[in-house]
Formats: C-alpha cells, structure tokens, sequence
C-alpha cells in the first residue's frame, strides 16, 4: 500500500514538474510574441506620430499586457530617472525570461535606437522580423518538443516508480 | 539671488552633456559660470566656454560619438522627433536651450533633409531676464493702444530677450499676443511647451516662416498683438504690413544700432515710409548695463 501510495506520488511530483515547464515554455513564447508585437507598435508610432522615445515607452508600459508591460515600464521608468536609453533598455531586457538568442535580438536593438527616423524604425523592424521567425519555429518546433517533453517526464517518473517498487 | 539662478542655469545646461563633458564642464569657476554663454564642442578639439572675453578651453578633447550623444540627450533619444528643426541645425532642449549643430548635410532634391557625422555643437545658455521689459510697455501705448514697435540694437544686443519680456508683460496685461517663433529662440518650444515665460495670453507659432506664418495666425489666432523676431526678407516686411492693415499691433526685432542705421538700409526705408511702424526701442549696452531708448519714427 505504501509502495503504491509512494508511486502515486512520484507520478504525481513528475506530471506537477511536466506541467510547470510546459507553462513556462508558454509563457516564454508568449512573452516574446508580446514584445514583437510591442516593437511593432512601436515602429508604428515612430513613423506616423513621431512619438518621443520616454512617451512612448510609458504609452507601451500602460497599454500593453502581460510581461511585455513590465519591460516597457521598466525602460520607461530608467530612462525618466536618466538614465541613457541603451542603458535603459539593457536593464528591461535582463529581466526577462526568454532564450538567449531572443535577448541578443534585444540588446542589440537597444544599441540601434538611435539616429534618424529611418534609422531607428528599419532596427525595429529587422529585430521584429528577427523575433517573428523565432516565434514561428518555436511554434513549428512546439508539438514535437512538447511530445519529448511529456515522454521525457513520464518516462523519468515510471522509471523512479519500477526502482522505488 | 540672481546669481545664484545664473550659476543654476549654466549647470543645467551642462546636464545636456554627456557624462565626461559634464564632470568637465562643472570644473569651471562659480564666478565663470554666472557669465558663461555658450558651451562649445568640436570633434577632436577641446571643450570650450564661451565668456563675455572670449572662449575659455576645458582639459577634454571632444569625441565625434560624444557629439551623436549629445544630440540623443538633447533630443531625449527621439532624434526622429525633432527632425525638423534638426534639418535647420539647431534643437530646442527641455529648460530653454538651443544646441546648434554642425556636420554634414543630407540633401535630398536640393533640400537639406538631415545632418549627419556632427561635428560641432554650441549650447546657448539662455537667461530669461525677466523683468527688463516692465517699465517699458506704458511708454509703447498711447490712449491704451498698442503703437507698433521695432526693437533694434546690434547682433547679441539682447533683442530677443527684450522681445520675450515685453510679450510677456503684454501678455500678462491682457492682450493677445501671437508670436512668431521662427528660429525657435524666443519661445523655446519644446513639445508644445514654450520653456521660456512669454505670458499667459501668448499664442506661438514656431519653426514656419514668418511670411507664412503672420497670416497663419491673423486667420487662427485673433490677435491683438503679433511679434516676430528678426525680420530680415522683404515678404516679412510685407506680410507684416499686411497685418498692419487688418489694426494688429506689430511687434518686432531688425538689426540695427539706432534708427539712422535702420533709415540707411533700403529694405526697411520702403516700411517707414509705409509708416508700418510708430516706433522704436534702442537698445544700448554701456558697462554691460543695458538701457532702452524709446524713439519716435520718422
């Protein structure tokens, strides 16, 4: 009874750790969607109203959902407390939790936010087209990784419940 | 007091700098820093300030990425925003300044569209002086009405700075006022904001020019008073006799010492024989104290 209680548990532990990862895989490529569409709001703005970068920052923190809201509040706020927008900008992408090639996109943006309208809105829109390609193979890649992902869990749970029983 | 708000001014122009430039430019004297004028970087060269003796040199040699940095900090890294005035070479900064800036011209169909590599930039310290102009504006009335005025003195004379105070005390004395702002000095427009007390009845139309923009306003704005700075082109002239014509009160400023100067110049000898305008306001500079001759025109 107890072996079996113990079991149940295991698998239990395993499907809450299986759960857990695929939400925060969610959230990640969520996240990543939201902050493109965001860049590409923000392309948009620059062109037709010609918005000042702090006002614009803030407008994006207050429109937006989600943790991309947060990023752009977070630069809003350095760069209204003086900061320097590469500055700024740098500190609002360390705190967000996306792969690695996602954050390069974004730290390099955040050095190419200057000069000319042409100039900042063509880097917008290449690191734009940058992230959408990543959301796509994720999204290509998603069913597969996802079917590892449950198999690597069950499979890591069933083999601690043969070795407990 | 006064010193003091001279002492403020040149620091908050020196926050426009980047970092390096602005631990350097704090090193100046406070009894140098009431006086200072202008701040001045040229790519490769050292720092100045410019002094009522001359330019004085900072010990840090200026980076051309130092330049684009300044005009990202000028700009609050909206360079895009404030492209138009870019194109002319100058910026209008949050707290009344003016960064002019050099560097290569990007022309497109015979129009500078854009400056790029910048190579020098000034940072014009202005002082708003509030207050020369309060015992002024009764001597510009008669029977209560508002006689057109020239205001003339030589090239950094204080014209401007005339001008900005007597709009603002004719504002504050409830009349309408529109100003045409056209080089963006008087005003200092910053997203809308004037940065500079011109009154709470001023209406000001910046960055068009000043032909176009007197009728602009004559047709928007209803004014009582329009005051223009520096009008130099014959069709300001014109438009400024145009809005003569419609019982609009002229204010404006023409470099010239005194009025035997202003008589020699034969752009302006066609207006006072229009008899556009009443009268003129000299300003003479003796000891570094200013006083203004109100005078009758011809």
């Amino acid at each position: 009874m107890k072996k079996l209680l113990g079991a149940v548990c295991v698998l239990l532990g395993g499907a809450w750790a299986w759960r857990t990862q695929m939400s925060a895989a969610r959230r990640r490529r969520d996240t990543l969607a939201g902050i493109t569409a965001g860049l590409g709001q923000m392309a948009e703005e620059i062109r037709m109203a010609r918005t000042p970068m702090p006002a614009l920052l803030a407008c994006l923190g207050r429109s937006r959902r989600g943790p991309e809201r947060e990023f752009f509040r977070r630069a809003a706020e350095a760069l209204r407390q003086g900061a320097e927008l590469p500055q700024a900008w740098r500190q609002a992408v360390d705190t967000l939790d996306l792969p690695p090639q996602a954050l390069a996109v974004l730290e390099e943006l955040g050095q190419a936010l200057r000069g000319d309208e042409e100039k900042v809105c063509k880097a917008i829109l290449l690191a734009v087209k940058q992230l959408e390609k990543q959301v796509t193979e994720w999204d290509e890649r998603r069913p597969e990784a996802e079917k590892r992902t449950t198999a690597l869990w069950f499979s890591a749970s069933a083999l601690l419940v043969i070795l407990l029983i | 007091m006064e010193k003091n708000q001279d002492i403020l001014r040149y620091e908050e122009a020196a926050a426009i700098l980047p970092v390096r430039l602005r631990k350097a430019a704090l090193v100046l004297p406070a009894e140098e820093r009431k006086t200072a004028e202008e701040l001045r970087l040229r790519a490769g060269r050292p720092m100045t300030v410019l002094l009522p003796g001359g330019e004085k040199e900072f010990e840090v040699i200026v980076e051309p990425e130092e330049l684009e940095t300044l005009c990202d900090l000028a700009t609050e890294f909206s360079r895009y925003a404030a492209a138009e005035t870019l194109r002319e070479g100058f910026l209008p900064v949050r707290g009344g300044f003016r960064v002019g800036l050099c560097g290569t011209a990007v022309m497109k169909d015979g129009v500078n569209t854009n400056l790029k590599n910048l190579s020098s930039a000034a940072i014009r310290i202005e002082r708003q002086h509030l207050g020369v102009a309060d015992g002024l504006v009764p001597r510009l009335l008669r029977e209560g009405r508002f006689q057109n005025t020239l205001l003339l003195s030589p090239p950094g004379g204080g014209k401007t700075t005339l001008l900005r105070d007597l709009v603002r005390c004719l504002s504050e004395q409830g009349w309408r006022v529109s100003l045409i702002d056209e080089r963006g000095e008087a005003a200092v427009m910053v997203r809308g904001e004037p940065q500079m007390d011109v009154g709470p009845r001023t209406d000001v139309l910046d960055g068009c020019p000043k032909a176009l923009a007197i009728p602009m306003v004559l047709r928007a704005m209803n004014p009582q008073i329009i005051a223009a700075d520096e009008i130099t082109l014959r069709e300001d002239l014109r438009a400024m006799s145009l809005a003569a014509g419609c019982g609009v009160g002229l204010l404006a400023t023409i470099h010239a010492a005194d009025v035997g100067e202003l008589l020699e110049k034969p752009l302006y000898r066609q207006l006072l024989e229009d008899r556009v305008f009443r009268l003129a306001v000299c300003i003479r500079c003796v000891d570094g104290e200013r006083s203004y001759e109100v005078e009758e025109l011809p």
